[in-house]
């Protein structure tokens, strides 16, 4: 049975993990398996029990240290892993570039993709890879809430303004879908927060640089009204494909710092080139806007993950 | 431990383990510390927290193999195997330390001769 200290303390040890819960149980329960050892030798040379398990506990060090070392020495994934991981940012780059966006037999298949191998990743453990397929999944359910908006600006007109009324049928569908869109995101993105919230936002990296583009297509008319786009999908693929080197460097790089660094730091330049390719000059207050866009997909995960902790709570056995 | 002891353990930690387990045949990561310990006549006192880090390290690289045994009064032990390539590693490392202490010893009796 394992003592409350060791618990809290294994507990606090894996707070700051943030790797495959699998692996992060088999750590603690070697720890635990170490700490016991100690604990049983200590009270054999005539410490009290509580002594010896304190003693077991200080000679360990300080539990986020200890996390932070298994970290950098477990989280470094394989160039397999690396490639999987950047591959749906350079697939979607391609998209971009090659602009089929219209030829719906070319996007179904490609999402076909993406939903297929999010879910033979999220039933076969969850590996690191997994969640940039994932944030590409929820592509579609983010790019029919742009194309809705719309619909719902008439809706608002119609409330604040007195203006028509849009079709009850289409107003509730639209209702129906906007909210399941959201409770599909946060549901998929909680998860994935309660792993690593740095793997959450780089799985959500890819969406306020797609959306600030849906944002441009809905203020030119919409997507389907014939414009010419061509020019337009050009910064969002080089901006993609920047994503995927940069999800590469992510997945071999050790230490935790430098892994957020840098993927605030091109998330960060991809909005700012999006945005000044798509609009122009901004200026400042629209750089002001696209840098607090950025950050938040980061600080919102960070916020949430200190909220509600992370993995599941600790079992006597691995 | 004086600094500069500290930090020639710290560069050949992992030879060391390799070393102790391959003698060994397999081992604990307590097992490990109390054996460096005796071994060194407390020279080298390996912090726990620092070890299991080290293991996974090697175990990533492929240098040693972790497997889970079961014990009759505690929790089950991952217990440690050196690799086919871990010993090859160790092997080089082993050379090149004789070769550094040679040298070493080399220039101090060059120095005092």
């Amino acid at each position: 049975m394992m003592q409350p200290e060791v618990r809290i303390y294994l507990e606090e040890v894996r707070s700051h993990l943030y790797l495959r819960m699998d692996i992060e149980k088999q750590l603690t329960a070697e720890l635990n398996s170490h700490l016991q050892q100690k604990i049983n030798d200590l009270v054999m040379q005539g410490y009290s029990q509580e002594e010896a398990i304190k003693n077991a506990i200080i000679s360990f060090g300080k539990a986020e240290s200890v996390a932070r070392l298994l970290y950098e020495a477990c989280c470094k994934g394989s160039w397999i892993d690396a490639l999987i991981l950047s591959f749906p940012h350079f697939l979607a780059a391609l998209v971009f570039v090659s602009n089929p966006l219209h030829k719906a037999e070319i996007i179904l298949p490609i999402f076909g993709i993406f939903i297929a191998v999010s879910l033979f990743g999220w039933f076969r453990g969850k590996p690191d890879w997994l969640y940039s397929w994932v944030g590409y999944t929820m592509l579609p359910l983010f790019a029919g809430g742009f194309l809705l908006i719309p619909i719902v600006g008439q809706f608002i007109n119609a409330v604040f303004a007195g203006g028509i009324f849009p079709p009850i049928g289409l107003f509730i569908g639209v209702g129906f879908y906007c909210l399941s869109a959201v409770w599909i995101v946060l549901k998929l993105s909680l998860q994935v927060i309660k792993r690593d919230w740095l793997l959450a936002s780089l799985m959500l990296a890819p969406l306020p640089i797609i959306g600030c583009w849906l944002f441009h297509i809905q203020q030119t008319g919409g997507l389907f009204t014939g414009i010419e786009i061509e020019y337009l999908t050009q910064p969002v693929a080089q901006a993609l494909l920047v994503l995927g080197f940069t999800s590469v460097l992510f997945i071999r790089l050790r230490q935790r710092l430098l892994k957020a660094g840098v993927a605030v730091t091109v998330l960060f330049i991809s909005m700012m080139v999006v945005g000044q390719s798509l609009w122009g000059d901004v200026g400042f207050f629209g750089l002001l806007g696209l840098s607090l866009f950025s950050l938040l997909i980061f600080v919102i995960p960070a916020i949430t993950s200190a909220a509600i902790g992370h993995g599941d709570p600790l079992l006597d056995t691995p | 431990m004086h600094d500069y002891s500290s930090s020639l353990l710290h560069g050949n930690t992992d030879m060391l383990i390799l070393g102790l387990i391959d003698e060994m045949k397999s081992a604990h990561g307590y097992q490990l510390i109390k054996e460096m310990d005796r071994r060194s006549n407390g020279f080298f006192r390996l912090k726990e927290g620092t070890l299991y880090p080290l293991l996974r390290k090697l175990e990533n690289k492929g240098l040693l193999e972790g497997k889970w045994e079961s014990t009759s009064n505690g929790p089950e032990r991952r217990c440690y195997l050196i690799t086919n390539k871990g010993r090859e590693f160790l092997n080089y490392r082993k050379a090149s330390w004789r070769y550094f202490t040679n040298a070493i010893n080399l220039v101090f009796k060059t120095g005092t001769g």
